[in-house]
C-alpha cells in the first residue's frame, strides 16, 4: 500500500505545526519561581476536568495506543481483553487519588517517605522508577523513529534514525522548558486531537458498514482469515498451557500496574486540591474508557477492510493498523480527503508520542533530581535553586542517552519492555503504595523488601523469559537461553512482591529469642516509635 | 490491626454510611473498599473464565457477538458509567484518610 504524495506533505505540515505549537505552550508557562515544587505540580493550579485530560494523556501513551489497536486488529479478543485491564488499572488507582495528592509529594520517593523517611528508601524508590521508566520511554522512542518515517513514506535505517533524534530533541526541549504545566498542556492538546480523530475515523468506519455491527463484526472475521477464532479468547498467545497462563499473567500485569507508573501517580499533584484530584481522575477513568471503545472499534475496522495480511507485511505486531485504516477509508474521497484524514491521524499519533515521551523524561528527571540529589546526595538539604537546576539538567541526563541508545537499537524488537515496565509496576509499585497507604503494620524493612524483591524478580525472570529469548519474536531470536516459559512474569512476580512486603513487615527472630521462646509471640510487631517518625520532609 | 479493630472498620456504618446515602441499601451494608475493589474482582473472574472456561465465554449470542465479548464490552460500559457517577458524587466512594 502507497500514501500518496499530497498525504505524506499533509502529514509533515501537520507536525511542525503541532510541534510548534506545543514548544510554544511549554515556553509560554515556563516555571519561572525559581521553585522545583512549581516544575514538578505545575502550580498546582489545573482543574478538575483539563487535570483529568492532563492524566489520562499521561497515561494513554504511544506504546499503548499503538500495540492495543495492533493487537485488537489481529486477534480480536484478547485485545478486548486488554483494552479493559488498561482501564481498569485506571480506575483502582484512582481510588487512592486522594491520598496520594494529601501525600503531596511529586515522586514515589516523597510517597512513600511521608511515613518513612530515609535514604534508604529514597535511593530505592529513585531505582525503582527509573527500572520502570527507562525501558518505557527507550520503547516509545524507538516507536516513534518505526511511525514517523512510516508515516513520511520512508521507513528505511537512516530516516529512522534521524526520526527518532528529532522528537527526542523535542522531548527534552519540552520537559526542560515547560515542567509539569508545560507537559500537561502538551498532554491535554495530544488528548483532544487524538480523541477527535479517533472518534472521525470510528464515525467514518461505522458508516461504511451502515452502522451494523454485526456486519463490522462478520467483515473482520473475515479480514483476520481467523473466522470465528477471532472473538475467542487464544489468537495473541495460543491456546496451549503456556498460552493461557501467559494470557492470565499480561491481563494481571496489566491491570495492576499500569496506572502505578510513577509518570501517572505525578499527575495526581497538579490538581488544585484533594477533591480535585479525586473528580480530575472520574475525568480521566471516563476519557480513557471512551478512547478504549473507539480503540476496538478502530482495530475490528481495520481487520476488516485493510485484513490481516497487509497489516503484517507492514510490521508483524500490528503496531501500524491505525494508520494503515485512515488511508483505507480515505481512498473512497480521493486526493484531499484521504489527505486530511492521514494527516489527522498521522497528527493525532505523532501529538501521542511527543507527548508520552516528554512526560516520562519529566517523572525520571524528577525522581533524580529530588530522590537522589535533594534527599540521597545532599540528605535533604539542598537548595531550591540548586533543586531545580538538578531537574533540568537530570532531563538532559535521561533523554540524550536515551535518544543514542534508542538509535543504536532501533532494528530490534523491544515489545518485551513494555512489559518490564508494567511487571515493575505492578509487583514493586503497587505493592509498596496499596500497603504504604492502607495496612497500619507496614514497616520499613517491609517496604525495602518489596521494593528490591519485586522489581529484582521482574528483571531476572524478564532475562530468562520467551520474550527475550528463544521465539522468533523474542528481542533476541537467534538465541535461546530461556528458561521461564511464559512472555510477562507479573503471575509470579506480583505475589512474590504483595508476600515479601509482608513477610519484611513481620519481626525476623534473633537467635536469642529463638532459643528462649521457641514459638517467638508477635502481638506487636512494630517496635514503638517507627511509626511515630516524623511525616513530611 | 487487632481482630476487634478489623471488625470495627469494616461495620457497615459510620463514615463509609454517610459517604453512600445515595446507594441502594445493598451498597451500604457491604464493608467499605468492595465498591472498589468489585470491578478488580470481576475482571479477574473474567479473564480467569476467559482462559479456561473452556469455550463457555465463546458462546454465540446472535448479531456475530459472542458472550465473552458481550461481557467485556458490558465491563467497560461499567467502567465508563462509574467514572461518570462519581464525577457527579464528588469522587470514589474510600476512607478519607489513610492509615497513619
Amino acid at each position: 500500500m502507497t500514501i500518496s504524495q499530497s498525504a505524506q506533505t499533509a502529514a509533515l505540515a501537520i507536525f511542525s505545526v503541532l510541534a510548534t505549537l506545543a514548544m510554544l505552550l511549554c515556553i509560554v508557562t515556563a516555571s519561572d519561581s525559581g521553585d522545583p515544587a512549581d516544575f514538578y505540580t505545575g502550580y498546582r493550579a489545573l482543574t478538575p476536568w483539563t487535570n483529568g485530560l492532563a492524566v489520562a494523556g499521561d497515561y494513554i501513551s504511544a506504546a499503548t495506543v499503538l500495540t492495543t489497536s495492533g493487537i485488537v486488529a489481529l486477534s480480536g479478543y484478547d485485545g478486548v481483553v486488554l483494552v479493559l485491564s488498561t482501564v481498569l488499572s485506571l480506575l483502582l488507582i484512582s481510588a487512592a487519588a486522594e491520598h496520594l495528592w494529601r501525600a503531596g509529594g511529586f515522586t514515589l520517593g516523597d510517597i512513600l517517605a511521608r511515613r518513612m523517611p530515609g535514604r534508604a528508601v529514597r535511593a530505592a524508590a529513585a531505582g525503582v522508577t527509573l527500572a520502570a521508566l527507562l525501558p518505557f520511554l527507550l520503547v516509545q522512542l524507538s516507536v516513534a523513529g518505526a511511525l514517523v518515517s512510516f508515516m513520511l513514506g520512508a521507513p528505511d535505517d537512516g530516516v529512522k534514525a534521524v526520526c527518532i533524534c528529532v522528537v527526542g530533541a523535542l522531548m527534552i526541549g519540552y520537559a526542560a522548558f515547560g515542567g509539569a504545566k508545560g507537559t500537561a498542556l502538551v498532554q491535554i492538546l495530544k488528548m483532544v486531537i487524538l480523541l477527535g480523530a479517533s472518534l472521525t475515523v470510528v464515525l467514518i468506519a461505522l458508516g461504511r458498514f451502515h452502522g451494523s455491527t454485526t456486519a463490522l463484526l462478520q467483515a473482520a472475521e473475515r479480514g483476520s482469515a481467523a473466522g470465528t477464532a477471532y472473538l475467542h479468547q487464544g489468537l495473541e498467545f495460543g491456546q496451549g498451557a503456556t498460552g493461557r497462563l501467559d494470557f492470565v499473567s499480561v491481563q494481571l500485569s496489566v491491570a495492576l500496574g499500569t496506572a502505578c507508573l510513577p509518570h501517572v501517580t505525578m499527575r495526581m499533584n497538579t490538581a488544585t486540591d484533594a477533591g480535585a484530584a479525586r473528580r480530575s481522575m472520574s475525568w480521566a477513568v471516563g476519557t480513557t474508557a471512551l478512547f478504549g471503545f473507539f480503540v476496538v472499534v478502530m482495530g475490528a475496522a481495520a481487520a476488516a477492510l485493510v485484513g490481516r495480511r497487509l497489516i503484517t507485511a507492514s510490521d508483524p505486531q500490528g503496531s501500524t493498523s491505525m494508520m494503515l485504516l485512515p488511508q483505507v477509508l480515505g481512498a473512497r474521497f480521493p486526493s484531499l480527503g484521504e489527505a486530511v484524514l492521514y494527516a489527522a491521524v498521522g497528527g493525532a499519533v505523532f501529538m501521542t508520542l511527543l507527548a508520552s515521551v516528554s512526560g516520562l523524561t519529566l517523572a525520571a528527571a524528577a525522581s533524580i533530581a529530588r530522590d537522589l540529589f535533594a534527599h540521597v546526595i545532599r540528605r535533604g538539604e539542598a537548595t531550591r535553586r540548586a533543586e531545580l537546576a538538578a531537574a533540568r539538567w537530570a532531563v538532559l541526563g535521561i533523554g540524550l542517552p536515551a535518544v543514542v541508545l534508542a538509535v543504536l537499537v532501533r532494528r530490534w524488537n523491544l515489545q518485551v519492555l513494555i512489559a518490564v515496565a508494567f511487571c515493575v509496576g505492578a509487583s514493586a509499585v503497587a505493592p509498596a503504595l496499596v500497603y504504604s497507604l492502607f495496612w497500619k503494620g507496614f514497616t520499613r524493612r517491609g517496604l525495602m523488601w518489596t521494593l528490591l524483591s519485586g522489581t529484582g524478580c521482574v528483571a531476572v525472570l524478564m532475562t530468562f523469559s520467551t520474550a527475550v529469548s528463544g521465539t522468533p519474536q523474542s528481542l533476541f531470536p537467534s538465541h535461546d537461553f530461556h528458561w521461564f516459559p511464559l512472555q510477562t512474569t507479573g503471575i509470579v512476580t506480583v505475589p512474590v512482591g504483595f508476600l515479601a512486603g509482608w513477610l519484611g513487615s513481620r519481626p525476623l527472630p534473633t537467635a536469642a529469642s529463638l532459643l528462649r521462646h521457641p514459638q517467638p509471640a508477635a502481638e506487636h510487631p512494630v517496635p514503638a516509635g517507627v511509626h511515630d517518625a516524623p511525616t513530611g520532609e | 490491626m487487632s481482630r476487634i479493630d478489623a471488625l470495627v472498620y469494616l461495620r457497615p456504618s459510620g463514615r463509609h454510611r454517610a459517604r453512600t446515602l445515595g446507594h441502594p441499601a445493598v451498597v451500604r451494608a457491604l464493608p467499605p473498599h468492595v465498591g472498589t475493589l468489585a470491578p478488580l474482582g470481576g475482571f479477574i473472574l473474567y479473564v480467569v473464565l476467559s482462559a479456561y472456561g473452556g469455550g463457555a465465554l465463546n458462546t454465540p449470542l446472535g448479531g456475530g457477538l459472542t458472550l465473552g465479548i458481550v461481557l467485556g464490552l458490558l465491563q467497560l460500559a461499567g467502567f465508563l458509567g462509574s467514572a461518570v457517577r462519581a464525577e457527579q458524587t464528588g469522587g470514589v466512594d474510600w476512607p478519607a484518610e489513610p492509615h497513619r
